[in-house]
């Protein structure tokens, strides 16, 4: 009885998903039409982001989102609809989210996970390029006065299972013949709670998560985040492959808000710019030349995206900076100019 | 459980979604693989970045990218074939599928990237305009220039990003267009021209074919930024996707120290990356539309970013230009790739 059951619902679950299947065929195919089109009609732009992240992405009370991924998604609004503020907000998790990009329930993806071949390549989506520069670090209390992972030795690790962060901590602490031990949790929840209790001395972890976790814990300043990076990742926007127009908006959104830090163009100071003589201030602000045409914008896209939420260094500042209580340092997102690794081609 | 079958079978279902897309729109890497060779057009000739030997041969970044396609897609760098091609007719002849990507690399700007049609894959040399002085001069540094005569070729960016540059810094030099670059280095080495400007891959060329190249230097102020990048045309993720983590791979070789020459070595290695990175674990060639070896076959067909490097324009080069903004993110320099992983 039982197995005529389960018979009938893998057929039924068959069917859906072949059923699933040509509709996300003729989605993908009608979405690959133009997204700026739909984004226009729908008179605003969806937005996905992970999981709240304390500083990249979180909701007050009245729902309202802030954050530094946030603030990327009002960048492209700005782009778009010379507006910040028509776009909402899609909280995906997990294995749903290339599936949402697929079927057009959201626009873009602020933040998806690291960027890697296979999510680049494997499901009909694309990095446009990297947003935040992120490696595995470890935190640890003040209190131990280490300034160094170098210094780390004999001490309880906190881990999260099931990744690649075991085997880096595992391959770092055997190139420093230093001892730990580790302690491994599935659930980031579980080890918050874990470090918090004082069941080890450090974590390890992406930096961005680290600090994320440094915010929600009481008396942040206690914590620190050591320096040195022991993996390589970073973070950027998602779209869905078959739609090069949206592909370069999303881009150039991201270029404009780096190039916008490197001429000096602020959400601050752009309204007194409109006299300026330098030519590349001209480009931006949309007084000189025909930017923005290729992508379907209005030749002003640049200078809507900086009054909108200002350059990268003050998206930054804003979401990272000393007024949140627990600043980050630049590091790899300073300006290449600046011994970051944030590059934009040039404005021209 | 039941929850969870759904959920799976909304994910296989997007694979396959995303596969047919796939299949619907890999025409650039099927009619490669038909037609056996790799066409890459080359306008431009530019000593290290694109140049052709007396005997037919292509050289330079550029040219060792295009056989960097042939060897992930057909193991032999020797399939790459370059199509010479007028400056006026090189985007028509990517959107038109004449050729596949060019040999010679693309100054990337916003419009090159969004008025043009093609699609910009990644920046393979971080450029930017210069001066070269003799040595003789003691010219120091773009501020010496005042009251000496520049010379730069018309017509191009050059001459436009000199004179906002001398104009921005109040530097009072005498700005000389020259039509050609031939001419221009006749006025250089006859002396009526006190320094030339142009970008550091082109004087660096320029540089070797004077009577005593060391006899020249290049002012370390560089006033511009000019990524030269590889370029696809529009419409084809699956074929972007080979190009981009083609050159990706050249990045992640040097980052986990796979070259050349250790390359079959390498295939012992207990790296866990090394090993996903050659295809000895896993399989990611398929999302590509490869073979799982193709990395490997890569590096053994050009070798990683350094070998190419050190080869076109760095120290076993002629041009002998240092690292600098082409050094990997973690040795100074600005590179930087994402792993396959």
């Amino acid at each position: 009885m039982t197995s005529t059951r389960r018979l009938n619902v893998s057929r039924w679950l068959a069917r859906v998903g072949l059923a699933l299947s040509v509709v996300l065929l003729f989605a993908a195919t009608a979405s690959a039409a133009s997204t700026l089109e739909t984004v226009r009609a729908r008179g605003k732009l969806l937005c996905g982001s992970t999981d709240p992240l304390p500083g990249f992405a979180q909701q007050n009370a009245d729902g309202r989102w802030s954050g530094f991924d946030v603030d990327f998604c009002r960048a492209v609004s700005a782009a778009v609809f010379g507006d910040p503020d028509k776009v909402d907000f899609v909280p995906l998790t997990g294995s749903s989210r290339f599936a949402l990009l697929q079927t057009g329930a959201v626009d873009l993806f602020a933040r998806d996970a690291a960027w890697t071949m296979r999510r680049d390549s494997g499901y009909g989506a694309s990095y446009v390029g990297a947003s935040f520069f992120d490696g595995q670090g470890f935190m640890v209390d003040q209190k131990l006065n280490v300034v160094s992972a170098y210094e780390l030795n004999k001490l309880r690790v906190c881990v999260l299972d099931g990744g690649d962060e075991v085997l880096n901590v595992q391959d770092f602490f055997f190139q420093n013949q230093a001892a730990y031990t580790e302690v491994l949790y599935e659930d980031r929840d579980d080890l918050t709670v874990a470090y918090q209790a004082g069941l080890c001395d450090a974590v390890s972890a992406n930096a961005s998560w680290l600090y994320a976790m440094k915010r929600t814990l009481p008396n942040p300043a206690t914590r620190v985040i050591l320096p040195e990076r022991i993996s390589k990742d970073s973070f950027g926007p998602v779209v869905r492959d078959g739609d090069d127009q949206w592909f370069n908006i999303v881009k150039w959104t991201l270029f404009t808000l780096i190039d916008a830090e490197e001429v000096g163009i602020t959400e601050a100071n752009i309204g007194s710019l409109a006299a300026a003589k330098t030519p590349v201030i001209r480009r931006m602000l949309g007084l000189s030349g025909t930017f923005g045409a290729g992508m379907g914008l209005s030749p002003d896209f640049m200078k809507n995206i900086i009054a909108g939420v200002g350059n990268y260094g003050e998206i930054f500042d804003r979401n990272f900076g000393g007024n949140t209580g627990v600043p980050m340092l630049r590091g790899q997102n300073a300006l290449w100019t600046r011994g970051g690794l944030l590059f934009a081609p040039p404005v021209k | 459980m039941w929850g969870r079958m759904p959920i799976r079978l909304l994910a296989f279902s997007i694979i396959i979604v995303a596969t047919l897309c796939g299949i619907a729109r890999a025409e650039t890497l099927a009619s490669v693989k038909a037609r056996g060779t790799v066409q890459c057009g080359v306008a431009d000739s530019t000593p290290g970045f694109s140049a052709v030997q007396v005997n037919g041969n292509w050289t330079g970044l550029g040219a060792d990218y295009c056989r960097a396609l042939a060897a992930t897609i057909f193991n032999d760098p020797g399939k790459a074939r370059f199509v010479p091609l007028q400056p006026d007719e090189r985007v028509a002849a990517l959107t038109s599928g004449k050729v596949d990507t060019f040999a010679d690399l693309v100054p990337w700007t916003l419009h090159a990237d969004t008025d043009e049609g093609v699609k910009f894959v990644a920046t393979m040399f971080y450029d930017g305009q210069t001066f070269m002085v003799t040595k003789a001069s003691a010219l120091k540094s773009a501020r010496d220039l005042a009251g000496k005569t520049v010379c730069v070729e018309a017509n191009t960016e050059a001459e436009a990003e000199a004179s906002e540059y001398f104009d921005a810094n109040n530097i009072r030099a005498k700005l000389v267009s020259i039509t050609g670059r031939e001419a221009l280095a006749a006025s250089y080495i006859d002396g009526s021209c006190a320094a030339i400007t142009a970008a550091t891959s082109i004087l660096a060329g320029m540089r070797e074919a004077l009577p005593v190249p060391t006899d020249n230097i290049l002012l370390p102020d560089v006033i511009t930024k000019r990524p030269l990048a590889v370029v696809v045309a529009q419409g084809d993720d699956r074929w972007f996707d080979v190009a981009r983590w083609t050159f990706y791979a050249l990045l992640d070789a040097e980052e986990l120290g796979v070259t050349q020459t250790n390359v079959d070595e390498m295939l012992g290695s207990d790296n866990i990356s090394v090993r996903r990175f050659l295809g000895v674990e896993g399989d990611f060639g398929a999302s590509i539309g490869l073979n799982k070896d193709w990395a490997y076959q890569l590096i053994k067909g050009v070798g990683n970013y350094a070998d190419v490097f050190d080869r076109d324009v760095g120290d076993e080069s002629p041009l002998k230009l240092p690292r600098g903004l082409n050094a990997l993110w973690n040795k100074g320099g600005i590179q930087y790739s994402p792993p396959v992983r």
